[in-house]
């Protein structure tokens, strides 16, 4: 660690070998009633407007008669500035970090330490409604970019002191900010020690986006125990339950555990609508779930190896739609599956101007000539549309079905029923077997509480579920290590 | 040694219901002698009386050494032949796990897909428990849950599907023959329960109302296997004296909406179940090896259990007279008797001695 030296133009050489061949480093030298001083900051990251009204005019305009550069240091900081964001650096790093951030540093000659500036003023994206995660009823504010802001629009939805923004820097190049947020009061200090630890082993040279953070927060596996969430009012939710989360400065995504399985099916608007509704929707995504993983594997496992359990009019109209088809019905999943994912990453990567082209080509070829020149089924293309379809009910949990969808028309294929049964058998074994910080992930489901059904099974009136708050490290068996070995 | 892991009762004979349910589910009335079958509902039920007996000198050890398996408590007492204790049950749970596979693999092959590939069923079945006995008896506690609300759709499915075949004409008189067939019945249920060994191995994970737990579970399979019974005879009247696998055949029958057979549904439940069966044991084998090797060791001696369960039960399938054999419900009975009832009777005795002498 490199302290600041009293002479500044050691100070001023050190900074410019850094910054060398940083053309946004700006370097501006003046005079302070004969003594020699400095103001640097970053272009782009600044507002110079601020810096010229709110720093350098009244330092310039002043009368600092103090004879030595200390004492005039001492005079500007409790006299002369009117910014309310306002630190004493004293150590080269501390300095280097504040310029990345927006701050503009004042340097003496004669003076051992700086004084940083919060004069932050870049350009930021406006608060608009995440695409991720719409809602019906309740709020159209989304994260942004700046993590500032997003600690904002936390604060402005739980006003009390209980809640804690603890800031944390990520990534050893890019030295991110982040913000680890929790309430006091209801947060476990044990996963609270625990999140730190994990965060405090990140190796990450650039924290570029929530996502790379997730790696360190949770054991690898097909199911992802880190939540990840777009809306201020979902956070401030999970933050109620004694959940941990944490912002990001650079995404819009904020970063929240423990994460429960259950929790896929969960959104803002089941708590917005009238519980009946809520749990009907809950019920067809639980449904949809199942329908996205299983159904073409189960099709192709049928159709393959278990006929007998269709019923006989539908058994014959499969059987004579295949028989008009050159592949088996596992390839012919396949091929239409993976036609789909391609024009479905197609459309995603593609400008906007050319994505109805892609969707045209891909619904005539798919949709009408494939079938019409026999290469697929009918009845193949309905499964897949139905699948795919259902697959978007939960768009948590897309990635996992996408893979685990391909899975199953495999074993289906190759085993029939049994096979998806077997499949489904090592899914709950790896649902079971995974804990996030110390809460079983498939709680309250299992391990089971019947209490907790309330908000799983259904989704009870506010005026009951709001009679108590059931924390996160409340759930059955949390807080046990599981016997390894 | 503390057992950092604790598993509810609840968790706990969920799991240990699914482990005797799968095997309940193969009798057929060549085992039980080829009398009435509505009289072994009998057997359940006596078999349903001897397990509170049986379990109550665990209850004893258990409320003495809350924190201590059977085997543990024999290695503290006996030492060297305590060890030999725990062997005796590792080689049951060894034992018990193939002879579920080579029953498993017998019902795939006689009824539902002859030309399957039965290396590819026993090993990934196995593996799957494998995963599960190595991440932990917490795992298996709670994949047991989901997988009985699964077998209980589904054996509730079936049962519906078959409630209009019920006939009550095919239910014949009790006692005709006699009590010769109960009586067998009894044994051939008594021979295949594991229940009191995986009690005596896995009783210090568990916490709660044991008592109460194991009162409800003992009654849920007893009224499980007679509801089972119940539909085999007034569903199947004769022919179910000619299946192999009665209970397949009653699946095959069923019909609901619109899907004609649920047969492939009964064997994907059984599957299900008999991960859970298998898993249970491997772990009851590691907790029965767990004092005399490392934790890496005991994983591999585990992967090494499994393989032997696969291979041996393979070898079992290939014919069938090999598994008259080595199966013959005398050998399992008494390999039962050993590791339910004289095991840890003796070791009851041997600490009620041992307390009298402390006292006295």
């Amino acid at each position: 660690m490199v302290n600041l030296s009293d002479q500044l133009s050691e100070n001023i050489g050190y900074l410019r070998g850094i910054f060398k061949n940083a053309m946004d480093f700006i370097l501006r030298e003046f005079q302070i009633d004969g003594v020699s001083a400095a103001l640097v900051a970053m272009e782009g990251l600044v507002n110079k407007q601020h810096i010229t009204l709110g720093v350098l005019n009244p330092i310039m305009r002043t009368a600092i008669l103090q004879a030595s550069g200390r004492e005039k240091m001492v005079y500007i900081q409790q006299n002369v500035l009117g910014t309310a964001d306002q630190a004493e650096v004293h150590t080269m790093d501390d300095l280097v970090l504040r310029l990345m951030n927006g701050f503009s540093v004042l340097l003496i000659d004669e003076c051992n330490y700086a004084l940083a500036f919060g004069t932050q003023g870049f350009e930021k994206r406006s608060v608009d409604e995440p695409d991720t995660e719409v809602m019906q009823r309740g709020s159209r504010e989304g994260f942004v970019e700046t993590y500032i802001i997003n600690i904002s629009m936390i604060r402005r939805r739980m006003k009390t002191p209980a809640l804690k923004f603890e800031p944390i820097i990520l990534g050893e190049e890019s030295h991110t900010p982040a913000a680890i947020c929790y309430l006091d009061t209801i947060v476990d200090p044990e996963i609270l020690a625990e999140v730190k630890k994990r965060l405090g082993s990140c190796n990450l040279q650039d924290v570029l986006a929530a996502g790379y953070l997730t790696g360190y927060l949770e054991r690898p596996s097909i199911f992802e125990s880190v939540g990840l969430t777009e809306r201020p009012d979902t956070l401030c939710g999970k933050l109620h339950e004694g959940r941990i989360g944490i912002l990001i400065d650079g995404t819009p995504t904020a970063v929240y555990v423990p994460y429960l399985f259950v929790e896929n099916f969960q959104t803002v608007d089941d708590y917005a609508n009238r519980p009946f509704y809520a749990a009907f929707i809950r019920w067809l995504k639980y449904a949809a779930f199942f329908l996205a993983i299983f159904l073409p594997g189960i099709y192709v496992g049928i159709a393959t190896h278990n006929p007998e359990l269709l019923p006989e009019t539908l058994l014959l109209k499969v059987a004579e739609a295949e028989s008009q088809t050159p592949f088996p019905v596992m390839l012919e999943a396949i091929l239409l599956y993976f036609m789909y994912e391609l024009m479905r990453e197609a459309g995603l990567r593609v400008p906007k101007s050319l994505s109805g082209s892609v969707s045209i080509v891909g619904g005539l070829v798919i949709g009408e000539t494939a079938v019409s020149a026999g290469l697929v089924s009918a009845p193949s293309l309905v499964v897949i549309a139905v699948t795919v379809i259902t697959g978007y009910v939960i768009p948590k949990l897309y990635e996992q079905m996408a893979v685990l969808r391909l899975a199953f028309i495999v074993v289906g294929g190759i085993w029939g029923v049994w096979g998806i049964l077997v499949g489904l058998t090592f899914i709950i074994f790896n649902l079971c077997g995974k804990s996030s910080f110390k809460v079983p992930f498939m709680a309250p489901v299992a391990p089971f509480r019947l209490h907790a059904m309330r908000d799983v099974a259904l989704r009870i009136g506010w005026k009951r579920l709001a009679a108590k708050n059931n924390p996160v490290q409340n759930m059955p068996g949390a807080g046990k290590e599981e016997k390894r070995f | 040694m503390k057992h950092p892991t604790k598993i509810s009762a609840f968790q706990f004979y969920f799991m240990l219901f699914l482990s005797r349910v799968v095997i309940s589910i193969t009798v057929n009335a060549q085992t039980l002698g080829r009398g009435n079958l509505l009289e072994t509902i009998f057997s359940s039920l006596m078999l349903f009386a001897v397990c509170f007996l049986l379990v109550l000198p665990l209850f004893w050890l258990n409320r003495r050494y809350p924190e201590k398996s059977l085997p543990a408590i024999a290695e503290q007492r006996m030492g060297g032949f305590g060890f030999g204790i725990s062997a005796i049950y590792g080689v049951f749970f060894l034992v018990m796990n193939t002879f579920s596979l080579s029953m498993f693999l017998a019902l795939l092959l006689n009824t539902m897909d002859p030309a399957a590939s039965k290396w590819s069923i026993a090993i990934i079945l196995t593996g799957i428990a494998l995963y599960g006995a190595i991440k932990g008896i917490e795992t298996i506690s709670r994949a047991a849950i989901c997988i009985f609300v699964l077998f209980a759709l589904g054996m509730a499915a079936i049962f519906t599907a078959l409630s209009p075949n019920v006939t009550l004409r095919y239910v014949e008189p009790l006692w005709y023959d006699g009590a010769g067939t109960a009586f067998r019945g009894f044994f051939v249920f008594a021979s295949r329960c594991t229940s009191i060994a995986e009690f005596a191995v896995l009783m210090p994970f568990v916490t709660g109302r044991k008592k109460l737990g194991f009162a409800v579970f003992n009654g849920g399979i007893t009224l499980f296997l007679s509801i089972l019974l119940f539909f085999i005879v007034s569903c199947l009247g004769e022919y179910a004296y000619l299946q192999i696998f009665p209970a397949y055949t009653l699946a095959a029958m069923s019909e609901i909406a619109g899907i004609q057979r649920l047969d492939a549904l009964f064997i994907g439940l059984c599957m299900m179940t008999l991960v859970i069966r298998i898993a249970c044991g491997l772990f009851g084998i590691s907790e029965c090896v767990s004092r005399m090797v490392k934790p890496r060791v005991r994983s591999v001696l585990l992967a090494a259990s499994a393989a032997v369960s696969v291979l041996f039960s393979l070898w079992i399938t290939e014919d069938a007279r090999r598994a008259g054999v080595l199966f013959r419900m005398e050998y399992l009975l008494a390999f039962t008797t050993l590791t339910s009832v004289l095991l840890p009777v003796i070791i009851w005795i041997a600490e009620l001695c041992r307390k009298e002498r402390k006292a006295g």
